[in-house]
């Protein structure tokens, strides 16, 4: 086994990343999607982190800080929408969520 | 049995895992058996406060009662015995998951606590008395901590049971409010100190250059919001026996409540020992940087010695006196006590008098690095000692907060006091100078 | 394989594996849980590769205010499996993971043969350290670093706003939780379907509705949380 570069990182990032597509484009839930997003842009940020740690510079961790602040205003407007959505419609299946209702 | 203690030295100062390794034994220990002593403490200091005498009737053989101090272990076996309970609706995984969730983060924050200055040895090698040295110190405790949360929040989710998910949920954005009171004071902190590192913020405070003298203000938002970390009265309505049966431990029996005690007893202590290190100098001595307490081991460990001589010897008359002149009231015997104890301190404050006349002039060199550790971490131990004793204080004197009143404190009190904190602290040091350069 | 590198494998795979949790538990509560590990492996993983302030910023943030924010809303949601909607994929998460391992499979045989492992001495190895993050966040970056916080503030006042009921919202959901419990009470053959929520209680009560039911508190009979 090599020893760890960068590229397993980029491996790391890639399959998380692959995950929480996945689990966006599954999940009927808004709240799963929601988790679905967070694991994507945590997987964006284990990519930069690697890239900063391969070139030696702070920027990647930096510009990670921000993926993470801009993440934490994400959640929480979601998850308003989310609460929101479930007191007029009392569900929160994307599915019933989809059709228009008069 | 020098030659053992030798390669001993060797073995901690060469090999970074051995030294952690028996560091972190150290801290768990130490944090774990001042656990047992608050509780007595609170019981006793509660009793005290309230005019009345408190638990005194555990005894071993009979006859030694120290004060009640054996109803903690009693307690602790009873609770340790007692019937395993879990609600029949109730979430099994994460009913068993909540306790541990609680109280693993808190026992993690001990890792950076610095115990003692660096011991330097004859060769000019440092031994760092603290168990990690993160380059984000004082951010890793606040990260550690945090997760608490979790374990409450679960704890009140698992059980089922209205109560508990209500009290979870309170104490749940009680601790996430004060996260942010707390994080910002220590920002000020930092800069003032110019660092994140506990040790290095321990470091600078020498003499009088505590940091309670330049953050004033930091040290009584600190304070109060350590107190609702813990959820200590005047916060504890989570928990409130009054208010919320018990709260998100109402439906937790035996080991896992003795788990849930644990981790606010744990917090208690690490909060008290975080507040001693940054605003009270942690391990310094008043008066005596590292090198200068290495100079003069000898006269400070005499008087040192000679002030545990004198307490030894008041204590071992008062009991002797209880003993021979004063009402024997236990009519059994529980009358022997006092002669017990006051033989045992006449004893004990004999042999540090005799090591304060003798023993003490012939310390081999290469042991003065760790005695002035040992008297360093003895002083921090006395201030984080004043601050335990302040929680207990405060518990049985003060009534508790409303739920509403305790998110007003923290949200439109303590958070602008602390952001006005950061920029007053931010403009003092750059317009009138940097105050540890 | 040293035990450094076995520390990376370790949160590597629970990285990947609670990521995958996320993607496919049913139940929301499980997925935040298995996000929290995600996330704390995550962190493991920024702290081997030295970026310890980063590594720190992610607990605090990431797993000890985003998730316990999914945590709150998730428990004070208090849904119901029929609410949550059906989770079934039918094997389709199986296929996902295999397309997924292929194609990364795949990537990685080529990735693999050109990269080299990280630099351990030099001027790579020593960054990440706290004070070179501030000053880099406060020089090179501080006009994102100020935009961020607009973006928080607005972000702060969005979620408050989205939530707020107005004056007559709120006294309309408390007289319609009072109702809600008094029909559940006394009717007790009816169930208010969730899919048409103007349904209040018998049919006869619905006419003397003044409004879509906007309210949170879950205070029916039927459900176990209470209001908060």
């Amino acid at each position: 086994m090599s020893p760890v570069g960068t590229q397993h990182y980029l491996v790391v990032a890639g399959l998380m990343f692959a995950f929480g597509a996945l689990g966006v484009l599954w999940r009927r839930n808004a709240l799963g999607v929601l988790l679905s997003v967070e694991v994507m842009l945590n997987a964006g940020n284990v990519a930069l982190v690697a890239f900063a740690r391969e070139r030696g510079q702070v920027d990647g961790q930096a510009l990670a800080l921000f993926v993470m602040a801009v993440a934490a205003a994400e959640a929480a407007v979601g998850l308003a929408l989310v609460v929101s959505v479930f007191r007029t419609r009392r569900t929160v299946n994307l599915d019933e969520l989809g059709e228009l209702r008069g | 049995m020098s030659g053992l203690l030798y390669s001993l030295q060797e073995l901690v100062a060469s090999n970074p895992l051995v030294r952690a390794g028996l560091l972190i034994g150290f801290s768990l220990a130490l944090v774990l058996q001042i656990v047992p002593v608050m509780i007595w403490l609170e019981r006793k200091l509660c009793a005290y406060i309230q005019d009345r005498i408190g638990p005194n009737r555990a005894a071993l053989f009979g006859m030694i009662r120290a004060g009640g101090f054996f109803h903690t272990i009693t307690d602790a076996l009873k609770l340790l015995t007692k019937e395993d309970i879990r609600p029949v609706q109730a979430n099994k995984g994460l009913f068993l998951l909540a306790p541990f969730l609680v109280v693993a983060p808190v026992l993690l924050t001990v890792a950076v606590l610095p115990w003692a200055d660096d011991v330097v040895l004859a060769d000019g090698r440092r031994v760092p008395m603290q168990i990690a040295q993160l380059d984000v110190g004082l951010l890793y405790i606040f990260a550690v901590a945090g997760l608490t949360v979790f374990g409450i929040l679960l704890a009140g989710w698992a059980s089922n049971n209205k109560y508990s998910l209500l009290g979870g949920l309170r104490a749940a954005s009680q601790l996430v409010s004060y996260e942010v009171g707390l994080t910002l004071a220590a920002v000020s902190l930092m800069v003032t100190f110019e660092t994140v590192k506990l040790e290095q913020m321990v470091t600078l405070q020498e003499g009088w250059r505590l940091g309670v003298v330049f953050q004033p203000i930091a040290f009584v938002i600190f304070l109060v919001a350590t107190f609702a970390e813990s959820n200590r009265v005047p916060f504890d309505l989570p928990e409130g026996e009054s208010e919320l049966v018990a709260g998100y431990h109402t439906e937790y029996t035996g080991f896992k409540f003795a788990l849930f005690m644990l981790a606010e007893y744990v917090h208690m202590i690490v909060s008290s020992v975080v507040i001693a290190c940054v605003f009270f100098g942690g391990w310094q001595v008043p008066g005596l940087p590292t090198a200068e307490l290495k100079a003069n081991i000898v006269p400070v460990l005499r008087g040192g010695l000679v002030a545990g001589a004198s307490v030894s010897i008041l204590l071992a008359i008062v009991c002797l006196r209880r003993y021979l002149v004063g009402p024997h009231r236990w009519k059994d015997r529980g009358d022997l006590e006092p002669a017990f104890w006051g033989t045992i301190l006449l004893v004990a404050g004999a042999v540090q008098i005799a090591l304060a006349i003798a023993g003490v002039t012939r310390i081999p060199a290469d042991a003065v690095p760790w005695l002035a550790a040992f008297v360093q971490f003895n002083m921090l131990m006395m201030k984080a000692g004043f601050f335990l004793f302040l929680y207990l204080w405060v518990r049985w004197t003060l009534p508790r907060f409303r739920f509403d009143q305790v998110m007003r404190l923290g949200w439109k009190m303590l958070m602008p006091i602390a952001l006005a904190n950061i920029v007053i602290t931010a403009a003092v040091v750059t317009f009138g100078g940097r105050i540890f350069s | 394989m040293s035990a450094h590198d076995l520390v990376f494998w370790i949160f590597a795979i629970l990285a990947v594996g609670a990521a995958f949790g996320v993607a496919v538990s049913p139940d929301p509560l499980r997925g935040a849980i298995l996000l929290l590990l995600c996330l704390f492996s995550v962190a493991g993983l920024f702290a081997w590769a030295g970026a310890h302030f980063l590594a720190a910023m992610q607990v605090l943030v990431y797993a000890g205010a985003i998730v316990v924010l999914f945590v709150f809303v998730i428990m004070l949601l208090n849904l119901t499996p029929r609410e949550l909607g059906r989770n079934d994929l039918g094997g389709a998460q199986w296929l996902g993971l295999g397309l997924v391992v292929v194609s990364m499979v795949g990537i990685s045989a080529v990735a693999f043969n050109a990269k080299a492992a990280f630099p351990t001495v030099g001027k790579a190895a020593g960054a990440g350290g706290t004070a070179e993050i501030g000053s880099a966040l406060l020089t090179t970056y501080a006009a994102p670093f100020e935009i961020v916080s607009l973006l928080l503030l607005a972000a702060m006042g969005g979620a408050v706003m989205l939530v707020k009921r107005d004056q007559a919202g709120a006294t309309i959901d408390a007289i319609m939780t009072i109702r809600a419990k008094i029909d559940a009470r006394t009717s007790r053959a009816f169930a208010p379907d969730p899919l048409q929520p103007d349904q209040h209680g018998p049919p006869a009560r619905q006419q003397a509705v003044a409004g879509p039911r906007s309210g949170v508190d879950d205070t029916d009979a039927r459900k176990p949380g209470g209001t908060v």
